[in-house]
């Protein structure tokens, strides 16, 4: 009676805080989930709002026209930022979407408080071929060792460089850096350029590159019970100084940038070196800057590091047997050679399904075949942790700023540990 | 027949229960109490019901803690920190909006073909939203595509960074609020103005005052009400900021423009999803609203009388 009531008011004043933003972002948030005769409309919430987006939007009108199980997808796309927002209170609320798209770095902290289904059964459907997907990438989607989400992309951070600036800094434009190292000499030329040229760029909410050249570097958020923060450590602290010379000291880029601010830099060709993921390609593409990619710098010559992340299918408990089995043929549908294909190319993406990787087109791509060759070893940051998302919001990405406002590197990096062990003990 | 009579008596005594002052005076007030009661007191009671438990977002593992929430957040310094800048925030908006209001309005008194225009002007950023306002002058100033750099820049001045220095951050967004709201104090006050008779000025100007005088003797101690109204709205207001700071800076640089508000919806509605520690938050900051709005009115109506 008393959780009732608790619940009761929970409801009522979640829904009355949120509805300035639910109204704002302006999309229906009710589920649309009758059944017209015998097709069953799935509603599918997800943040490709890029030209990716686009390419998506075309996948699922083809399926609604030629799918034989009666499905139609009903989708809504939003930014991940007001995705992330209407997710929780959605489900809450009881007014979640059939099924998601969500990016593996906030699922577990959905599967943690019960929100989603278990998808293991997918792979014993007919027609679904489990050793076709690699394992990496199937893995993503297993929490304590199982499976709620199922593989729609799987990304990793690229090396961009800007061939044109490489050129005008004497640079050769057909050789990137390969190290950290490199790289610091490259951008240090380009932004003695001039005319506002930046040598290099590291959003203050950069945690992909910062969490990768941590990761090169030998540190660790967490030790291996991922109970307590390792974050203290001399390869932290040489991380940290790193980032801190570059953008502080040398001035070879922005110190205060937001990921979007450096994309658009990027864009507009006054970028000469950035680490990003693959949706920058359709914008340098259409912006027809000379550009090139690569497998991430390492912090020596041959090392072979490197993050892998992605986005995956995912249901929320409040779907139904019935929309699941429709949530399924569509799931399938994504997962044939044809549109892993088609994704892969128009993209950019690495390929994640074997019979896509083997085809023609796809080795003939360099880019994505490029991003092919990082995929095979890199490896899930902390799969499976709930904890991440919030320690890479409230800890890591303000950890960033001040380091690239020239706070002591040392400090930051304890107070970052304190607060690290502050949210595992769950304080 | 009998029956009929009775069902026409009942109507009739019900109209006319109805129909007296003061039970009607209940019906025209139903709508207003009914939306009350569902968009505040009950979110509030609510809220503060949340504040002494233990309770994300998805309501799982709720427990309650009694007041451990009130007790983090005296040890939570982003907290507090967020407490200071809502404070900064109010000191720098509101008492210039209400003196940048009121002068615009005293200027703008006299109907003329050009104040009418003018006043049409500064009223225009009012039905702006909030969001497009603070999109706006955030490519305005932004340093490397922003035109008011440039033109600096241009100047020979260095190109200051005005959403991404600590220091010009809040003064910034201040700037904006009173550029996007100013046109709202500017026409109440323009109302207290046009209502002061003019035989008090007659009488200052018989007795020797300048206009400077008459502006502070006459009109000032005349709209006292109405400025009143405006610090007290203008103060509340500025206590919930959020739109333009989530807009501009969302709370950096190193989240020293971050305000209450921003961090509670942080708090409530991203990771950790916790609804109980950021209803804690919410009912401190209504506290804190609440005895800053009653002082300011206790203030303004001991000035009132002692102007009468």
């Amino acid at each position: 009676m008393k959780h009732g009531l608790i619940k009761k008011l929970g409801v009522v004043a979640a829904i009355a805080a949120a509805g300035l933003s639910l109204a704002a972002c302006g999309s229906n948030s009710k589920s649309s989930s009758s059944s017209s005769g015998k097709t069953t409309t799935i509603t599918f919430w997800n943040g490709f709002t890029s030209t990716d987006g686009d390419v998506l939007k075309q996948i699922v009108k083809d399926y609604n026209k030629t799918n034989k199980d009666h499905v139609k997808v009903k989708m809504d796309i939003m930014t991940w930022d007001n995705f992330n927002q209407k997710l929780p209170t959605a489900i809450t609320a009881k007014k979640a979407p059939d099924f998601v798209a969500m990016n593996y770095g906030d699922m577990a902290s959905y599967v943690s408080n019960g929100t989603m289904k278990e998808m293991g059964d997918f792979y014993n459907q007919s027609g679904v071929d489990k050793s076709n997907f690699q394992s990496t990438a199937r893995n993503l989607g297993v929490i304590n060792g199982k499976t709620y989400f199922i593989p729609m992309q799987v990304q990793g951070m690229y090396l961009y460089w800007n061939k044109k600036l490489f050129k005008k800094a004497g640079l050769n434009p057909n050789n990137p850096p390969k190290t950290w190292a490199e790289l610091a000499t490259d951008a240090k030329k380009i932004s003695k350029l001039g005319n506002n040229t930046q040598g290099f760029a590291m959003p203050k909410d950069g945690s992909a590159i910062m969490y990768n050249l941590l990761q090169d570097n030998g540190a660790k958020l967490m030790n291996s019970s991922e109970k307590k923060s390792a974050l203290n450590s001399a390869a932290t602290k040489k991380s940290f100084d790193y980032l801190q010379q570059l953008i502080n000291k040398d001035g070879v880029g922005p110190k205060n940038i937001s990921g979007a601010e450096a994309d658009n830099l990027m864009l507009a060709g006054s970028l000469g070196i950035y680490i990003n993921g693959p949706w920058l390609n359709s914008g340098l593409k259409k912006n027809k800057i000379d550009y090139g990619i690569n497998t991430l710098v390492q912090a020596k010559q041959g090392d072979q590091k490197a993050i892998l992340d992605g986005v995956g299918f995912g249901i929320p408990t409040s779907t139904s047997d019935d929309k699941t089995k429709a949530i399924y043929s569509f799931v399938k549908y994504w997962n044939t050679t044809k549109i892993g294909k088609k994704w892969s190319l128009e993209n950019k993406c690495a390929p994640y399904l074997k019979s896509v990787a083997a085809n023609k087109d796809i080795k003939a791509d360099k880019l994505v075949s490029t991003m092919y060759k990082q995929i095979g070893y890199a490896k899930p940051y902390y799969p499976g942790n709930k904890n991440m998302s919030n320690i890479t919001t409230n800890v890591i990405n303000p950890s960033i700023e001040k380091v690239l406002a020239g706070n002591n590197t040392t400090s930051v990096m304890k107070s970052a540990s304190k607060q690290i062990d502050s949210t595992l003990s769950g304080n | 027949m009998e029956e009929i009579d009775t069902s026409v008596n009942k109507k009739r005594s019900f109209f006319r229960f109805w129909n007296q002052p003061k039970h009607a005076a209940y019906l025209f007030m139903a709508p207003s109490i009914i939306i009350l009661l569902f968009f505040m007191v009950i979110p509030l009671v609510g809220t503060l019901g949340l504040s002494f438990f233990d309770i994300n977002i998805f309501f799982t593992g709720t427990k309650f803690v009694g007041l451990d929430n009130f007790i983090q957040f005296f040890h939570d310094q982003r907290a507090i920190n967020s407490m200071w800048h809502t404070v900064y925030f109010t000191l720098l908006e509101t008492p210039t909006q209400v003196i940048v209001g009121t002068i615009a309005a005293a200027a703008l008194s006299r109907t003329t073909l050009f104040n009418r225009f003018s006043r049409s002007v500064f009223y225009v950023p009012v039905i702006c939203s909030l969001t497009t306002s603070g999109i706006i002058f955030s490519m305005l100033l932004d340093p490397n595509i922003g035109w008011i750099p440039y033109v600096l820049h241009q100047f020979g001045m260095s190109t200051p960074q005005f959403f991404r220095d600590a220091s010009l951050a809040m003064p910034s967004i201040a700037v904006m609020t009173v550029w996007k709201n100013f046109g709202v104090t500017m026409t109440i006050m323009l109302t207290a103005i046009q209502a002061i008779s003019p035989s008090l000025y007659e009488s200052a100007e018989m007795d020797g005052a300048n206009k400077k005088q008459q502006f502070f003797h006459v009109t000032i101690p005349q709209i006292i009400p109405s400025l009143g109204f405006c610090v007290m709205t203008n103060l509340i207001g500025s206590m919930q900021v959020f739109d333009q700071i989530y807009v501009t800076t969302a709370g950096g640089p190193e989240f020293k423009t971050e305000s209450a508000v921003q961090y509670i919806y942080s708090r409530g509605f991203s990771a950790p999803y916790q609804l109980g520690y950021a209803s804690s938050v919410a009912t401190i900051l209504f506290v804190i609203i609440a005895v800053l709005s009653i002082s300011a009115n206790l203030y303004m109506s001991h000035k009132e009388k002692q102007m009468r």
